[in-house]
């Protein structure tokens, strides 16, 4: 081969890379528009999702880990797909007009048998290749998603310095734009609300009867009027209840270590005949009923043998250990003071002691029954607060108003029939020990209140279930045979012979059924079918008059 | 050798041009027409004109011979003329000693230029007559075959098909023609110019300008130009294009032909293109010419389904939507 002929391949190939160089240019400018499109999208996406609903920290990270592997997979798989300069020569040919005069050259530099008339070509070639210049062939290009990806930067950029409205107020304007559709999920969404909503005021009920943070109905009540006003939103209702629930938690008793602390007592006073009923009184938590055995025991006093049993219940009493509860401490005070008098044989002083050591101890069962219904009260807020929180996505504040409203015409018009109701739903749906204590209400029904857990833990609240039961029916055995078919039902008749009224006689079938599948394939499309009918007609064989 | 080749394309060029003017002295307008007929004549193939008659087929044919410094020989195909009207038969002699010999008597077709006149004319059994001598150039009669003398040429002429008495070409001898070339009625300019030369006392004339050495080695010059591999995939492409029970068939190929275009259509498709490269002052092929080859090499090469035929679905359509439709090799 001449040097002629080697510089003219060089020529063609130096062309041809520079060619190349400019389009993988071009070409990796286009991915990088695309992958910083991508990656933005997902950045606006997750900002968005990050102010609808709030996304785990990891979460954002797995994304954004997967993102990261499809980009430099996506990266793999293009660096992996090698451009050749065959490639570029179609494309200079294409674009200057070449008519594959390069693609031509560049195939017989690399594959072909050189010949004079190829050398002559890639000659020409050569000239043509020198002529062009690779920068006007291929222009750097600003690829179209390049706009894209400012505009979502821009998108991006706004969505952080301006904050995004939170999930509220979204669908808080979707609810109001969705007008008076109803909604199935909506309508579970408020009967939710009104097991919950009865609840609370049944809550209240008892705490109206017991007296017990009237500052925290109050406010309670304030907040469901304005609400009916539509003089409250939905986030005020919740901040209110909030404090609502606040102010039912102030000034708790400890019920654990005072329960603890009555059961050492009871433990203490364990032993005697006389205080161990009282003792079991106290260990079993039943705080009225030793009161009343307090009572019974400081009536008893002035029967009682001065020297033995006396001696040994001032000896118990005055064992006992102090307490650090300050209800415990005046109990225990009383029961001291007690126990003095009957060590100075002061029978009057002992009783009165005992008497007040009683009401001390009906007090203190008043105060941890009250416990226990604010802490019901509590919770049940507590749930309620979550289920409007929740939804009050897909409910109109209108619609809640109009919902505590209803509540509200319920419980003064049928007040104590749901009283009543909703004590029974109480004491049926409490899972855990129960120790209820029914009376009846003289102004309506039953209106009992239960001391142990309604709830049964985290039981729900539903409808009460009704066992229905329909018995099979059973065929009794009576061991009678069957009767015998009666004579006069038997008929007997001779079976007789008779001949067919048409002789046999043999049919052939027009047709084979090899004949019929053969007419019945059609391979004629439709719409000649026809125009095949009239040119049959046509040639048909006709009779003398023809027809 | 560069030197040896560029005076190779420069007496191709100047030789075709000459040629071409000299026809041109005779043939108004068809310029198509007779570069198409051209290039056949040097890619060593045939022609099958097709025209309704009185549109100047037979008197380009003639005009050509003319200008060719060729032996021509002219068949009338009609319905009575038989396989032995064409290419000859043994006729007995009697020698000066008495003695009665057979001799064969050369037919028509022993000449460098045929004009088979209507050939659709002849029944099917006289067209093949000329079967092998297309694509053999030779003809074998008795035990006999003879050697054609190059370069033979067959240009026939042929009315449409809807016309009375007609019989349609063998599908292999179809294959045989190179190209088949549609002569349209010429245009009213045209028309003046025709009536212009052929009303007056002094009609056209042609000189002999091209003699048979110089059309073998323009062939010559013909098949040297290189064509590179992705430009003759996409003369493959387009022909499997054309084949029904290929993937690659075209929509309208899938159904309305039955038969595709055989590797001979390939073959026209290079070596046309390579002539026509010359003629665009290329020394390369490229996937241009083979598009400009398209038409008239695959057009009689494709075969009609019934639903072609029924719709009379003209191949021009289906090659015109495969052309538009078969992308251009990247590399």
């Amino acid at each position: 081969m001449s040097d002629t002929n080697h510089s003219d391949q060089a020529t063609i190939l130096g062309t041809l890379r520079r060619v190349d160089r400019r389009l993988r240019f071009n070409e990796g400018l286009r991915s990088l528009t695309v992958a910083i499109c991508a990656l933005l999208t997902l950045l606006l996406l997750l900002r968005i999702l990050g102010a609808l609903f709030p996304i785990p920290l990891p979460s954002i990270a797995v994304v954004c880990g997967l993102w990261g592997l499809l980009l430099a997979a996506y990266w793999l798989w293009r660096s992996t797909r090698s451009r050749t300069l065959g490639q570029a020569a179609g494309i200079s040919d294409r674009r200057a007009q070449l008519k594959d005069e390069l693609k031509t050259a560049y195939w017989f530099i690399v594959h072909g048998e050189p010949t004079p008339w190829t050398d002559y070509q890639a000659g020409l070639a050569a000239g043509t290749a020198a002529r062009l210049d690779p920068v006007q062939l291929v222009p750097m290009v600003v690829p179209r998603g390049a706009i894209a990806a400012f505009a979502l930067a821009a998108l991006f950029a706004l969505s952080i310095w301006a904050p995004l409205p939170d999930a509220e107020s979204i669908f808080g304007a979707a609810a109001g734009l969705g007008g008076g559709d109803e909604d199935p999920g909506q309508v579970s969404a408020i009967e939710d609300l009104m097991a919950q909503a009865a609840i609370l005021d049944e809550s209240d009920e008892l705490l109206e009867e017991r007296a017990i943070s009237k500052e925290a109905r109050e406010r309670l009540e304030e907040a469901l009027r304005r609400l009916e006003e539509n003089d409250l939103s939905l986030e005020e209702m919740l901040r209110e209840m909030q404090e609502a629930r606040n102010l039912l938690e102030e000034g708790n008793l400890d019920m654990s270590t005072l329960q603890e602390g009555l059961e050492d007592l009871g433990k203490d006073l364990e032993g005697s005949d006389t205080l161990d009923e009282f003792a079991d009184a106290l260990q079993n938590q039943e705080l009225e009923e030793a009161a009343e055995l307090l009572r019974e025991l400081a009536e008893k006093l002035a029967e009682m043998d001065a020297t033995d049993q006396l001696g040994d219940l001032a000896e118990r009493m005055d064992q006992l250990a102090p307490s650090d509860q300050q209800e415990l401490e005046d109990l225990l005070a009383a029961l001291q003071e007690a126990s003095e008098a009957l060590g100075e044989q002061d029978a009057e002083g002992a009783e009165q002691a005992l008497q007040d050591a009683a009401d001390l101890m009906e007090a203190l069962a008043d105060r941890m029954q009250a416990q226990d219904l604010m802490n019901q009260a509590s919770q049940q807020l507590q749930s309620l607060e979550q289920a409007m929180a929740q939804q009050a996505m897909s409910m109109d504040p209108e619609q809640l108003a109009e919902l505590l409203s209803q509540l509200q015409q319920e419980g003064e018009g049928g007040e104590q029939v749901g009283m009543s109701m909703a004590s029974d739903e109480v004491q049926w749906q409490g899972g855990g020990e129960e120790d209820g204590d029914a009376s009846e209400d003289p102004q309506g029904g039953p209106s009992g209140h239960a001391t142990g857990d309604p709830l049964g833990g985290d039981g729900k609240l539903g409808d009460p279930t009704r066992l229905e039961v329909q018995l099979e029916v059973e065929v009794l055995d009576t061991g009678e045979e069957p009767e015998p078919p009666r004579p006069e039902n038997i008929f007997e008749e001779e079976s007789r012979q008779e001949d067919s009224a048409l002789g046999y006689r043999e049919v052939r079938q027009r047709s084979t059924f090899a004949e019929e599948d053969v007419m019945n394939v059609e391979r004629i499309p439709w719409r000649y079918r026809n125009l095949v009918k009239l040119y049959f007609l046509a040639i048909r064989p006709r009779d003398d008059n023809g027809h | 050798m560069v030197t040896d080749i560029e005076s190779q394309l420069d007496i191709f060029r100047r030789q075709f041009k000459r040629v071409q003017d000299e026809i041109g002295k005779v043939i108004v307008g068809n310029d198509e027409i007779v570069k198409g007929v051209l290039i056949s004549l040097l890619s060593q193939g045939h022609v099958l004109l097709e025209g309704i008659p009185g549109l100047g087929k037979t008197k380009l044919v003639q005009t050509i011979s003319d200008v060719l410094h060729l032996s021509f020989s002219r068949i009338q195909f009609t319905p009575d003329l038989m396989p032995g009207d064409i290419v000859g038969t043994y006729v007995v002699h009697e020698s000066e000693t008495g003695e009665k010999i057979l001799n064969f008597q050369p037919g028509p077709i022993f000449a460098n230029i045929v004009l088979a006149d209507e050939v659709n004319r002849a029944t099917p059994k006289t067209q093949s007559a000329l079967l092998e001598a297309m694509q053999e150039k030779s003809v074998t009669v008795g035990k006999v075959t003879h050697r054609l003398e190059r370069p033979f040429f067959v240009l026939a002429t042929q009315n449409p098909l809807e016309m009375e008495g007609t019989y349609p070409l063998p599908e292999a001898q179809l294959d045989r023609f190179f190209f088949k070339l549609k002569i349209t009625y010429p245009a009213v300019g045209e028309m003046h110019e025709i009536l212009d030369r052929t009303t007056q006392a002094d009609e056209p004339s042609v000189e002999r300008v091209l003699n048979r050495d110089e059309i073998l080695a323009m062939r010559e010059t013909a098949r040297s130009v290189p064509i590179a591999r992705s430009v003759q995939e996409y003369a493959i492409q387009m022909t499997m294009a054309t084949h029904p029970d290929f993937a690659s068939a075209h929509p309208l190929t899938a159904r309305y032909v039955r038969y595709g275009a055989s590797p001979r259509a390939t073959q026209a498709l290079v070596i046309g293109g390579k002539v026509n490269a010359l003629l665009d002052d290329r020394v390369h092929v490229s996937c241009e010419d083979i598009r400009a080859m398209a038409l008239p090499a695959l057009r009689h090469r494709v075969l009609l389904n019934f639903e072609g035929e029924a719709e009379r679905v003209d191949p021009d359509t289906i090659i015109e939507g495969i052309l538009k439709d078969t992308p251009e090799p990247v590399e």
